[in-house]
């Protein structure tokens, strides 16, 4: 994740909802923005809920709503105030995790099943219709799996590339400046034309028969497709012993 | 000016049934939860309620089955999980959601406070929230023909939120550091009928020296409350803490129909008041250690 972030961009995180969003959604982002931080993009900055520019040289071990008070930041705006900034394009960055995401990247956190009488009633949608409605590269962290990666979603929280080709541009949307998908076996992203979902690289270990077997459909598979580049040995030491020594963000993930 | 200190059981009284209803706070913080659990010990019933992030009072009113329709941009308890009572309610069909975003749900309640009838954006394009709102219209920019939604603001009849202190007349003062992830200034502003619970009444002349911390000036409020913990067992920044003991009960309990049914029973129809309840759950003595 840390890799896809520039330098002097602004990136947008969530305050976090429940388990496992929290950590797709927001811990394993603001690592990620730490460590960019620390190596290519020392100007890389962080809205993170309703903070912009908070110190993320010491996080607190546990975020309570007091501890974001006393969260040393630039600003403390309010979540009207922080849309706003996404909607007219000051945000370069989003980071969103999904219950599904599809073949275009159209996410889905609201309901599976219909919405009238939903088989599972998820969390809403937040902020999570703005983030993909704006001019911003999303950064989407998710686990594989065929129940989460399904050819379409059952409601269209967030509009990726809706049905394909210019089909986002011609509904009125602003193009997307780049979409990555990040998963526990794979990366993805999406084919310039048809906009459908492209496996970019497999994590080491991982076949993409593997791939395969986790998703619903099948995304483009290029004739070779590369291994995802493994953190560096320094990348390993700033997550561990610098950013993240009590293991608050990335538990044991690493 | 216009003395605006009732009690919480008259407070809660000027609220009908079937009314509209907006909830302030967001998420577990500041979420009016004394004037929640009075308005389901009241009996009131069928409720539309306009909850844009206060996700804990949403669900307990949920529970206690007095909401016909809820608008939300959020059903969740944070790590406790999501809201469980909202999640059965709309799987088995009895609950309808109106799904907003934070921008969204924000700017209708900016429209309103700016009297206006409806705001535009882009937010809902190619998304599937207009097909299941009445609220939300397509329409084409008059000046670039470019393709929006119009989207209706909102229009609560009764707005009830916890505030942190107030002086009698309601002047609603915010501390100067504050978790501002909220849309309580929105909503404050767009409300027709304003009722308050807050932390603390102080003095008219605390008030007046620090005007620029008056966040809901007095004209705009209709009654006040004094609530201390009101906003238990959620919490109020600056004042305390998430009381983890209650919320993992209750979000334990509240997992079946049966469980939730008798946790209303013990922590709202059991008791007969606000203080009642302080008590119950174990008074000053488990009070004080929540706070900041």
């Amino acid at each position: 994740v840390a890799r896809e972030l520039g330098n002097g961009q602004l990136g947008y995180i969530g305050v976090g909802s429940s388990a496992t969003a929290d950590t797709f959604a927001v811990r394993i982002p603001i690592a990620a923005a730490r460590l960019a931080q620390l190596t290519h993009a020392p100007d890389f900055g962080v809205f993170w809920g309703n903070l912009l520019d908070p110190d993320l040289s010491t996080i607190p071990s546990t975020w309570t709503a007091d501890e974001f008070v006393n969260w040393p930041a630039a600003a403390s705006l309010t979540t009207g105030e922080g849309n706003d900034m996404i909607l007219r394009g000051q945000i370069d960055v989003t980071f969103d995790s999904a219950a599904q995401v599809d073949r275009y990247g159209n996410l889905n956190i609201t309901v599976i099943g219909s919405h009238s009488h939903p088989r599972v009633r998820l969390a809403g949608s937040l902020a999570q219709t703005e983030h993909l409605a704006s001019a911003v590269k999303p950064i989407v962290v998710v686990r594989l799996k065929p129940r989460t990666f399904v050819d379409r979603v059952d409601f269209i929280t967030s509009s990726g590339y809706l049905s394909g080709g210019r089909s986002r541009e011609e509904a009125g949307l602003p193009s997307l400046r780049d979409y990555r998908i990040i998963t526990d076996k794979a990366i993805f992203s999406f084919e310039h034309e048809s906009r459908e979902m492209i496996l970019t690289s497999t994590h080491p270990g991982v076949s993409v028969a593997d791939v395969l077997a986790n998703m619903a459909f099948e995304p483009l598979i290029a004739e070779t497709t590369p291994e995802t580049q493994l953190p560096s040995r320094g990348d390993l030491h700033f997550l561990r012993d610098i950013i993240d020594p009590e293991k608050v963000l990335l538990g044991g993930e690493l | 000016v216009q003395e605006k200190v009732v009690s919480l059981g008259e407070a809660v009284a000027l609220i009908p049934s079937e009314a509209v209803v907006c909830l302030g706070g967001a998420g577990l913080r500041r979420n009016p939860m004394a004037m929640t659990f009075e308005m389901v010990r009241q009996g009131r019933r069928d409720l539309h309620l306009m909850a844009p992030a206060a996700a804990l009072a949403a669900d307990v009113l949920v529970g206690a089955g007095v909401v016909r329709r809820l608008e939300t941009v959020y059903t969740g308890l944070y790590e406790y999980g999501l809201a469980p009572n909202v999640r059965r309610a709309a799987e088995s069909g009895q609950l309808e959601i109106e799904d907003w975003t934070e921008s969204t749900i924000s700017n209708r309640f900016r429209a309103a406070a700016h009297g206006q009838p409806f705001f535009v954006t882009g937010v809902f394009l190619g998304s599937d929230h207009p097909k299941y709102s009445e609220n939300i219209r397509p329409i084409t920019s008059p000046f670039s023909d470019e393709p929006l939604h119009a989207v209706r603001a909102a229009a609560a009849d009764y707005t009830i939120m916890h505030g942190y202190q107030s002086d009698s007349y309601g002047n609603v003062q915010w501390p100067v550091r504050r978790n501002t992830d909220d849309f309580d200034q929105e909503i404050a502003q767009a409300a027709r009928k304003l009722i308050v619970s807050v932390e603390r009444i102080v003095s008219h002349e605390q008030i007046v020296r620090n005007s620029t911390l008056t966040h809901i000036p007095g004209r705009w409020v209709t009654a006040i409350v004094e609530a201390p913990f009101g906003a238990h067992p959620g919490e109020c920044d600056g004042y305390y803490r998430v009381d983890d003991e209650s919320l993992s009960e209750y979000a334990r309990r509240a997992g079946t129909e049966g469980g939730m049914r008798e946790w209303l029973q013990q922590y709202v129809y059991g008791v007969r008041d606000h203080y009642d309840y302080l008590d119950l759950i174990g008074g000053m003595r488990r009070l004080s250690q929540l706070n900041l």
